[in-house]
This record gives structure tokens, sequence and C-alpha cells, in this order.
């Protein structure tokens, strides 16, 4: 069907790929599609629709663009930092001034808020949506839980820096962006991480404190981000780890740049290697030998030895298959994904032709192989009911998002949130997805625009799924069902002999519940 | 092949593990007779459910059995039924991060205590609540554990975890919700559990509170009920609409999981009639008030004999005592919670586990917390459980005492202990129970 023949193993690279092909990826490797995006995508071959998502970022409507320069997580880090972030000018005192506690901790709160709906309205409205999904896909690898002490203002600014990290299509330069931002020193602890041999550790032990280190970065540096679990470090590994990054930190706003120019102190942006806080004695690192004396230039090279290791290859080969192929890739793909990451130097795109050029994507195209995560289900839907029209209810997306558990930014373990079926196939899910379409269907839900009176700055779910007025204030989109007919493609027997009854406003109800509806 | 036929799929890996255990016994996939197996299998009340079904999960169950030496496939299903009697109920609280149990439950007597703990240990020396007889005491965030202690509803194991070696929350989350030993797997144990007891008695149902199904109830012959506990929960409106969902998804996942949403809002609705609005909610937020709803729904359904909640925040590598101190008074006050709205007649015939994924480091680190360890706490709870005392053995905290030089270890294996506590909860044969858990060790805690 998407091949050419009906033997084909696998798509054409490089040929425009055709309609059929276009909805499926933009479903694959997108937020799904509407029939403008369908006839843009059909005119690109695979291969340059997912590497325009690496190398080109998103181009948002206006009134989505002017939405998102408003939130107080759009202002540049370094003001916010020198303001409200550790040691910051607004930061003295908090404690005796419940007031100004209080401000300080809205102010938090809407940079967290920001961040979330800065990314939902990005992914429901871009026109490069292989971007979105790539994007969205680091950061959930490199997973952070921005409500943990200095992420809340931290968050905007991390995304930013893993989005910039992607057109280099290097997996060694996206680690780097994420292991150097404050954001993840801070929610992996490392931040605090105090070597006992250390000048700081000795300084504190005059002082009756003593210091030490913690191993949370260090393990899941390992095992999440980079080897993987099972790829045979030890626990001896973890710890030699944790010593090699003791030290990397993040800056404070009232630190005396002279005095850490002396004590040999490096500041990456907001990110501090301080080496008073750093173990330069011997260490040994899977299998390599670290010798005495070391200090940020050892963790690069942690940080290269671990980006470049083959046990990495085959992690984050194996998880891009699970998100972008199947819930079950084969051996073989995955083996020709890390072959392909291994000779590009972790090159994400290599990586990324190896899925698309193996005959299982053919397959699970043609089977819709996977369901749709909340997210994928949430925008597609409002995608397809909107058509092109904006979805600016960013409130509303924020408030479906955290209901159906996949708000970004807000996963509270580092693992990230899955990628399979059984991680989120569940009856309070379809019971949501279900009550979502409904609300379309009956021009309930005000995709389009917020209500322009709503102060609290929060969409209140539960009014809207009772019909209360009050929340249903704001514009819908008026959704065609044509349009959606278009959008889902091709629909099974089953689906179309159970809607066969029903009026048009009611079957936009039930395709947008359909089986169809609910894989990609 | 079609999307909307995505069962073979999903059955494939099945029977490849099948025919590999098999290959093992030596037993040709012949010999199974499928037909019989499927048609033990409990009846599923919705109706909705496919032959197709019944079919993989009984397969399901076949693997198990088959791996159990020396016995034929077809007599495993009849010996797995549990004996006649005991009508308990099971609810495991899983605390998911690696919870410090040193931290809630101290040995205070122990003479390096202290030392190894000069932050985390000083508030329960100076102000825990004495657990009498035991040389523990109870941090002061769980008094309402203590008290439950006092009243001997509760008693605790204070070396306890699995097998994993990997100190890796996911791994080790993912090898105690299996129960084989392994850390992958097609069922969880409380899967099989709950088809044991449905085997038994087709009313016999499981209830997951939380929001997705987790590890430990995938692969059932019958889902369990999931009803998050948080969220804008499983309300359908019913109509011609709905009726015509229910149609596209027949015979798929999806459908099945839309038919679950409306009947286990039936459950929760009839909680709800049954308290009536005098009593109101309790004041309390987070796990209280969750665990009194929770509550008031396993006593309007008596035939939820199994549950399953979880809870998060526990990981706790930085400035340990102010956040586990939170997380600790929420759980303990959830069990208080928990006891009051199951009222007196079903607290007795009630059993709670609460454990988590393993212990944490014997030793603080140096942020004031500690990092992932081994061995860890186990807590029993219930009306009728005899409680008041400590189960299993603890080693002490000595250098020599300490699993790798850094952990408690294990002394009593997580299956053990929830075989036992099953055994006593339903009466379940010990043949069942290796089912419920292959591979778990011989010998006893007393539990």
């Amino acid at each position: 069907m998407f091949g050419g023949s009906a033997a084909a193993q696998s798509i054409e690279l490089d040929r425009p790929m055709g309609e059929p092909l276009a909805r499926a990826m933009l479903g694959r490797f997108g937020y799904g599609p509407t029939t403008e995006s369908i006839a843009n995508v059909a005119r690109m071959s695979p291969r340059a629709y997912v590497e325009r998502g690496i190398f080109e970022g998103s181009t948002l409507p206006a009134v989505i663009s002017d939405q998102i320069a408003e939130m107080p997580n759009a202002q540049p880090i370094e003001l916010t930092w020198a303001a409200y972030g550790l040691g910051g000018s607004e930061r003295d005192d908090l404690k005796d001034d419940p007031m100004r506690r209080k401000e300080v901790q809205q102010l938090e709160r809407l940079h967290v808020r920001g961040a979330i709906k800065t990314r939902l309205l990005a992914m429901a409205n871009s026109d490069n949506q292989a971007h979105e999904a790539l994007f969205s896909f680091w950061l959930n690898h490199f997973s952070v839980y921005a409500p943990k002490s200095f992420g809340k203002i931290l968050i905007g600014d991390y995304a930013r820096h893993i989005e910039a990290a992607i057109e280099e299509d290097s997996f060694e330069t996206l680690l780097r962006a994420s292991f150097f931002h404050p954001a993840m020193q801070i929610y992996l602890d490392n931040a605090q991480s105090t070597a006992p041999n250390s000048r700081a550790a000795r300084f504190a032990a005059n002082r009756g404190k003593k210091p030490g280190i913690n191993e949370n970065l260090a393990r899941e540096l390992m095992e999440l981000h980079t080897l993987g679990v099972d790829a045979g470090y030890t626990q001896a590994d973890v710890q030699e780890l944790a010593r090699v990054i003791s030290g990397a930190g993040i800056w404070r706003a009232n630190m005396n740049d002279r005095v850490l120019d002396r004590a040999g102190a490096v500041r990456k942006a907001l990110f501090l290697f301080d080496p008073r806080r750093h173990d330069f004695e011997a260490k040994r690192l899977l299998g390599q030998n670290f010798p005495p004396g070391h200090g940020l230039d050892e963790i690069d090279r942690a940080l290269h030895l671990l980006a470049t290791h083959p046990a990495t290859a085959r992690h984050i080969s194996r998880k891009l298959a699970l998100r972008f192929l199947s819930d079950t890739p084969s051996e073989a793909v995955v083996k020709s994904m890390t072959d392909a990451f291994l000779q590009s130097g972790g090159g994400i795109s290599a990586t990324l032709d190896a899925l698309l050029q193996s005959p299982q994507f053919v397959a699970s195209i043609e089977e819709q192989a996977k369901f749709k995560e909340p997210l994928d289900q949430l925008l597609s839907a409002a995608r397809a009911a909107c058509q092109g029209q904006p979805v600016g209810n960013a409130e509303l997306l924020a408030a479906s998002a955290m209901d159906a558990g996949q708000a970004p930014f807000m996963r509270t373990t580092p693992d990230g949130y899955g990628a399979r079926e059984a991680d989120w196939l569940s009856p309070a899910a379809m019971a949501k997805r279900v009550r979502f379409a409904m609300g379309i269907a009956a021009n309930r839900i005000p995709l389009a625009q917020a209500d322009p009176d709503n102060t609290r700055n929060s969409f209140r779910l539960k009014e809207m799924n009772e019909g209360k007025q009050r929340s249903m204030r704001g514009s819908p989109c008026q959704p065609d069902l044509r349009a959606i007919e278009t959008t889902l493609g091709p629909l099974s027997p089953a689906t179309s002999a159970a809607i066969a009854e029903l009026g048009p406003n009611e079957q936009v109800a039930a395709l947008l519940s359909s089986p169809e509806a609910m894989h990609r | 092949m079609s999307r909307w036929q995505p069962s073979y799929r999903r059955l494939k890996p099945c029977i490849a593990e099948c025919q590999t255990v098999l290959a093992k016994c030596k037993v040709g996939l012949y010999s199974i007779n499928i037909e019989n197996l499927a048609m033990s299998s409990p009846k599923n009340s919705s109706g909705l459910i496919s032959g197709r079904r019944l079919f993989i999960k009984s397969l399901g169950l076949g693997v198990v059995a088959a791996a159990l030496p020396g016995m034929m496939v077809r007599r495993a299903y009849a010996l797995a039924t549990p004996a006649a009697g005991n009508d308990g109920r099971f609810i495991l609280i899983f605390l998911r991060g690696g919870m410090d149990g040193l931290f809630a439950i101290a040995p205070v007597s122990d003479p390096a205590l202290l030392s190894l703990r000069p932050n985390l240990s000083r508030k329960t020396l100076e102000q825990g609540i004495s657990l009498a007889g035991t040389g523990f005491s109870a941090h002061p965030s769980c008094k309402d554990l203590a008290d439950l202690f006092a009243s001997r509803e509760l008693l605790f194991c204070p070396s306890a975890g699995t097998t994993d070696a990997s100190r890796s929350h996911f791994q080790a989350q993912d090898l105690f919700e299996i129960g084989s030993g392994a850390a992958k797997g097609e069922s969880g144990f409380m899967a099989r559990l709950a088809t044991i007891l449905g085997a038994e008695r087709p009313s016999n149902g499981a209830i997951s509170f939380t929001r997705e199904i987790p590890l430990t109830f995938q692969g059932a012959d019958n889902p369990p009920d999931v009803a998050p506990l948080s969220g804008s929960g499983l309300k359908l409106p019913a109509g011609k609409v709905l009726d015509a969902i229910r149609k596209a998804h027949a015979g798929l996942k999806t459908g099945e999981a839309i038919d679950q949403a409306i009947s286990t809002q039936g459950e929760i609705d009839a909680a709800i009639d049954t308290e009536g609005a005098a009593r109101g909610a309790l004041s309390a937020n987070g796990f209280p008030k969750i665990a009194a709803h929770l509550g008031r729904i396993l006593k309007a359904n008596s035939r939820l004999a199994v549950s399953f909640v979880d809870l998060g925040g526990f990981d706790t590598h930085a400035g340990e005592e102010a956040t586990l101190s939170r997380a600790l008074q929420n759980l303990s006050g959830g069990l208080s919670a928990l006891k009051e709205s199951l009222g007196t007649d079903e607290w007795v015939r009630t059993r709670v586990v609460v454990m988590s994924e393993f212990g944490r480091t014997v030793r603080e680190n140096g942020t004031k917390g500690t990092d992932h360890g081994h061995g860890g706490l186990f807590l029993l709870a219930g009306g009728s459980i005899g409680g008041g005392r400590m189960a299993g053995h603890f080693a002490g905290l000595s250098e020599a005492a300490l699993h790798e030089g850094r952990d408690l270890p294990a002394m009593a294996d997580w299956r053990v202990l929830l075989s036992e506590t099953i055994s006593s909860t339903f009466g379940v044969s010990d043949r069942s129970l290796d089912i419920v858990f292959p591979g778990k060790p011989r010998g006893k805690i007393g539990v």
C-alpha cells in the first residue's frame, strides 16, 4: 500500500509519500493529521519529513506565538534567575514575609503552568509536527519534574536548551544539553553532592557539618539516559560516576565571580562546575582508569564514554522504536538502528532512517500498531476538530493533559512517561477519550479560545464535563464531519456499521472515539 | 493483517513463551487440552468477552502451570482452586520510590544507629514511639502506625525484600510486581491470585485503585476493575452514541476498557449510595481522604476480594527528614482512615500489606538522604492479624550484618510474606501459592 507494490519490503525513503502514508506519518511522528497537513506532507519524502523535524523548528500561527510570548517562562532565564533563583534578589528574607512569599509562589506556579501550556500549544499548532514529536521524545527521555525546587522557574529554559540541541543531530549533544542544565542537576539532587575529600567538605567539617555525595544522578544517567539497566554496569560504577560528577551544580545569583575565578570554577550560563566540591582522586569507571587531578574535563570524558557506548546505542534505538514503531520492535530493527547509531556517531536522523527502512515499519503503519498515548489522542482529536483553525485554549489543554496523566514536565519519576499500550490503556483513559469526543461533537469544548474573562488562569474540566455554562464560554472549533473522515482515513467494517444509523453530530463523536482514532 | 484484528500480535509472544517452557518440560504443545482449560475458566459476567481472550489468558496460566515439575497441565487448573472457607479481603499498598524503612521504624536499641544515621535517626531516638518488646521505635510521623501496633492490629518485618540486585527503581518494581523472581514476564502476581480466586467463585473480583492497570494486575483471566481515586473519573453518558462506540470497539481491548468503565462506575455509585450524605466526607486531604473513599467502595462491594493501590514520593536522596515525614504521615493516616471507613466487621476480615520495591542505604548519604538499597520494611495491618509484634529476623546494623556493606539484607522474601498473608486471608492451598509465586523459597516467617 505504501511501498508502491504489494511485495514491497519497506517504504521508499526519498520519494514523495502520497496521502495515505502522509496521514500515517503525521500520526506516528506528530500529533495527528488535518486535511491541509496531509496535502502538504504528501509531497514530501519520508526522509525529508523526519529530517525537517530535526533540522528545522516549528512555525506557529501568530495568535499562538503571541500567547506564548506573554508567558513568564518566555522571559530570558538570566533575568528570572537574578530575581527569583537561588541567591536571587527577591528571595531575601522571604521566610519572614508571608505576603511576598505567596507572591513568589504564585509566580513560580505561573512559570510551571506556562511551560506546560507553551509545549501543548506548540504541539497542537505546529506546522512541523515531526519536530514537536521528536522534541517531546527528548524532553521525556531526559525527563525533569518541574515542580521540584528551582525546577519551577528553570523548566522553560531547560526545554529551550533541549530543543536547540535537537538540530545538532547528535545524541551526545542532547545528553550534554540535559546534563549541563541546572534543571537536571537540581531534579536528580546532584547540585548538592559534595565529595567528602573536597575543600568544601573540609571547610564544612570545621563548622561541624559532614556533607557528602548522593548517587541519584549518577545512577539515572547510566540506567535511564544512556546505557540502560541491563548494560552490565555495577554498583561500584554508580559510585565512581557519582564521584566523577561531583562538583557539577548550579550558579547562585549572589555568587562572587572573582571568588569563583580564583577557585577555578567554570560557569556555563546557570550551570556551575565548582572544583571545591569535586573529588580529584583517581577513579575507575566502566573498566577505564580516570587518573587523579581531573575536574570538569573528566566529566566531559565520562559523558563521551557513556554517549558513545554500544549499550547506549542499543538502549536509545530501542526506546525510539518503542515510541515510533511498535510496543514489540523486532530484534532485527533494533539491531539495524543500533548499527546506524554507532556508525553515525550517535546521529538521530541516521538511526531513524534505519527505523523507517525496516519492513516492520510498513507493517506497523498498515496495522496502526501503536495505541495512542494520552497526548497523542487529546491533540489529534483537537487538531481533527479544528482543522487548521488555531487551537488556542491552553488552559483547557493543560487541564486535560493533567487529567489524562501526561502533562509535560509533570512526570514525578525520572523514567519519563511510557510509550506502550500497557502503560496507558485503562477504563478511565477510555472514559476520558469518549467524553472528550462527545464534548467536541456537541460544541461543548472551547478548543479555539479560552473565556476572555477567565481570570483564574485555569480551566475546570469537571464543570465542562457536567455541561456547566460557565466553563463553556470561549469558542469551540466547529467540527466538520467530512474533514474528520479524511483525517481518519478508511474505516473498518465494524466502525462503518456501528455509526451507520447515527446523525452527523453523533457521527463526529463516534468517529473521534473510534478504534481508528485511538491508534496511530 | 488489518488493524481491527490486533489480537494475534499479542498472542504470538505468549505462544512462543509457552512453547519454550513446554519444551523445557518435555511436554508437547499438543498434549494441552486447550478446550478444557478454556471451559474451566471462570465465566465473565459481562458476557462480552470472546472465547479468544479466554483462550489467551488460560494459556498464560498454562505457562505457569507447565513450569511446575511433574504436573500435568490439565490438572493444574483444578489444583489451583483454593480451599473453601476463609472469606477475607486482601489489600496491597505499594510504595513506589524505595521507602526508607529504617526511618519509619528504627532499631533504637542498636548501638550503631546514631553513628550511621546522625541526622535521620535523631528525631526517632529523641521522640520516637516505642514498639514494645521489639527494640524498635516508630518515627513521630508514624503515630497512627504505632497506635495500630499497640492495639495488635499491625505487625512489621524490618528486613524484608526481593531478590533484586539492580537497585533500579523500575527493575525492582517490575520484579516485585511480577513475583516470579524475574523482572520480565507475561503476568503479575496479583493477576494470578485474582485468577485463582475467580476460579473458585466467579463473583470474586479484584480492583486496582490506580489510573492504569499496574504490572502486577496484567495478564489476569478477567482484568481487574480499575478505579482511579483522582481525576475526572469513569462516568460516561448513556445513549445511542455510546452504544455505537461500544459496537465499534466490540472484541477489542479498548472496548473491554469502555465496558469496565461503565460497570466500575456502578460500584462507585453504590458506595456513595450506602454512605448517604449524613456522615459527610472526611476532612483529611491526600491519602487519608483517598483511603476513606477506597474503604467505602470496598465496603459497598463485598465481592472485591483483592485490591491494589500505590503511592509515590518515597525516593529520598536529599533532605529526607521533611519529605519522608510528610509521606509517612500521609500513609499512616491513610491506614487509620481505611480502618475507620471499612468499619469493624470488614476490618476484622481484612489484611493490608504495605511494601516498597527496596529499602535504602543503612548509612545516610552526604545530602541528608539515603540512596537505593536492598532489604526494607514490610507492614501487615488488619483487625485480626495478631499484631503488636515483629516478624522475621533482624540481624542488627553491624558491618558484618549488612548486605554488600551498605544495605539491610532481604532476610524475609516478599513472596513468602505475601504467600502467608494470602493463605491466612483466603485459605489458598500451597499448590496455588506456587502458581501465584513460582519459585518462591520454602520456609515460614510467621506473619
